[in-house]
């Protein structure tokens, strides 16, 4: 196990390397001096050597790659320009509202797809799987900042039971954290819950074939048992991947939605920062988004192990 | 194309609905001048946010536009965006997962970069390639094509790998084929039905994309009216005028669910090894 750990963690570094490259040529993409393009066209010349100076656009291009990546080591994101933080410490004030948003949308996600996937799977080619595979190409088809509008259009405006936007510290009670937060998170979870359900479904399908189930339902096995005890277990392993990859969609969503809902998280921070031309924290949120994505990934691959005790290291 | 079309109309009903209705969207954008629509732009102060009605069959918006004329206009901004980010990001993937899948020399390096662009999230990655190029029509397809051409490039990848193992590849190798020949008139030839599914669904991702950068204000920005935007001016007014979310939010999900189902049924027809009657329609 010790071994396979070490294994997986070496192969993540060129992808981490990478990683922080795509992020480091970002802030160099920008079109012409990113000092004059951060200041604005009211800057004086002097203010713009200062910035190139402070960022230290003034070096060489791999002396600067070399230099950020050594920073990044330390866990140092740098500084924000318009902030008076850094940019760690502005990720850091934002992540609060993101997290809780992700892991709300996931677990509603994952609580409405996998049933709902394995019962689609066991009656294959009838009306209900078919109604399931139009929900699910509907979640994929339908964005989830339209879903957040339509969501408020009719719980928050026309029937009252939520607040139409705003955040509220989870510390100050769940009860109005959570209705903050539970539009937000259907909404995402709408369209994540149609990509865990088709794995889920394919993943179900795929074991009911397999030789043990016939044999579970030879020797008289209950229906149910069969498919809780024998298939779902089973059919569990494919659909972890892509619960990974859907936190990292999640985050994605999350951006548009926190900005629907006004919600002070990750996104609005990005957006912000956008219109203010914050080049580091974007380059920073971003950056902390892949490192995040690239460990539960890792987190996902070890918990193969844990669910599937053939994986042997 | 013909045999295409009657081969869908026949297995894949649904599917065959759908190149209906995107044949019917794209139509509708491209005749939008000359369908006697009020102009897009034309502001009417004192018909503000009317809801829907025979004169405004969508409704008015908050300077009194027609929302009708708007969303199908909306349709030649946005539609063109995808397709420049599909043929983009095939061109750039394709490219990519054929040298990958041929030279090992080269695989472990690019495929590598390729993973990494892909560890960022879709989204907040184009939302940065536009802060980094500048807003506007062209950084976005860019940005968005950046974004997606890694997925593209692993399917070709695939196939490649697949593909240069084969008798017909050896034979040409030992018939003195040139590289270039090669990977273009035996390995792209026969990568291309999985290629035109994912460039399907690139085409898919790349309206949401676009739905989701203008209604940030990060795409083409107003008064040129795109989907996105169209969502980022009801969002204001919901309280006021619940109706005007619901045209261009029902474009963008038309677009896409079509997009989904014309690629699923290509995936499903092009593969001989599926089952049959499995999926939607």
């Amino acid at each position: 196990m010790t071994r396979y750990l070490a294994g997986r963690v070496a192969a993540l570094l060129p992808v981490l390397l990478a990683v922080g490259v795509t992020a480091f040529l970002l802030l160099h993409l920008i079109p012409g001096d990113p000092a004059a393009v951060i200041l604005g066209p009211d800057a004086s010349a002097a203010q713009v050597a200062r910035l190139r100076h402070a960022l230290g656009l003034d070096r060489p291009l791999a002396v600067q790659l070399a230099l950020w990546l050594g920073r990044l080591l330390r866990g140092n994101l740098g500084d924000s320009i318009f902030l008076r933080q850094t940019v760690a410490q502005a990720i850091w004030q934002h992540l609060g509202p993101t997290a809780g948003l992700t892991a709300l949308a996931e677990m509603l996600a994952i609580g409405a797809a996998i049933p709902s996937g394995v019962l689609a799977a066991w009656k294959r080619h009838s009306r209900f799987d078919q109604v399931f595979m139009s929900a699910v190409l509907l979640g994929v088809s339908i964005p989830s900042f339209w879903m957040g509008l339509n969501l408020i259009a009719v719980f928050a405006v026309a029937a009252r039971w939520f607040p139409v936007a705003g955040y509220e510290s989870p510390l100050r009670g769940v009860g109005p954290w959570l209705r903050h937060l539970l539009l937000p998170a259907l909404a995402l979870a709408f369209t994540q819950a149609g990509l865990i359900a088709r794995m889920a479904r394919d993943a179900t399908i795929e074991i009911l074939d397999e030789d043990y189930i016939r044999t579970a339902r030879s020797k008289g096995v209950a229906d149910a048992a069969v498919l809780l005890r024998h298939a779902l277990r089973n059919a569990l392993i494919p659909t972890v991947t892509v619960i990974g990859t859907s936190l990292a969609n999640l985050l994605s969503g999350a951006v548009v939605v926190e900005s629907v809902f006004v919600l002070p998280g990750i996104g609005s921070l990005v957006i912000q920062s956008v219109s203010r031309r914050d080049y580091p924290v974007i380059e920073g949120v971003v950056l902390f988004a892949a490192a995040v994505y690239v460990l539960l990934n890792l987190a996902v691959d070890l918990l193969y192990a844990v669910i599937d005790p053939r994986v042997r290291y | 194309m013909a045999r295409f079309v009657t081969l869908l109309v026949r297995r894949r009903p649904m599917a065959a609905a759908a190149l209906a209705v995107l044949g019917l969207l794209s139509l509708a954008a491209l005749a939008a001048p000359w369908l006697g629509l009020p102009a897009p732009d034309r502001i009417e102060m004192a018909a503000r946010l009317h809801p829907p009605s025979s004169v405004h069959p969508f409704g008015t918006d908050n300077f009194g536009r027609d929302v009708f004329a708007r969303v199908l206009y909306s349709g030649r901004v946005s539609l063109p965006i995808g397709l420049a980010v599909m043929a983009l990001s095939t061109v750039l993937g394709t490219a990519a997962g054929l040298l990958t899948g041929y030279y090992r020399w080269l695989d472990t390096t690019l495929t590598r970069l390729l993973d990494g662009l892909m560890a960022f999230p879709a989204i907040l990655l184009a939302i940065a390639l536009v802060a980094a190029l500048g807003v506007g029509a062209r950084n976005e397809v860019i940005a968005i094509a950046l974004v997606y051409f890694p997925r593209t490039a692993r399917i070709v990848r695939a196939s490649t790998l697949q593909l240069r193992e084969r008798a017909f590849v050896e034979a040409a190798v030992a018939l003195g084929g040139g590289d270039v020949r090669i990977l273009t008139a035996h390995i792209l030839k026969n990568a291309v039905p999985p290629l035109i599914v994912q460039s399907t669904f690139v085409f898919a991702e790349a309206i949401l994309a676009d739905a989701a950068l203008s209604f940030l204000g990060l795409g083409v920005k107003p008064p040129t009216p795109t989907w996105g935007n169209m969502l980022d001016e009801a969002h204001v007014f919901i309280a006021l005028a619940p109706w005007f979310i619901v045209f261009p939010g029902t474009a963008i999900v038309a677009t896409v669910l079509s997009l989904n189902l014309v690629g699923d049924a290509v995936r499903d027809l092009a593969d001989p090894h599926a089952v049959a009657g499995r999926g939607l329609g």
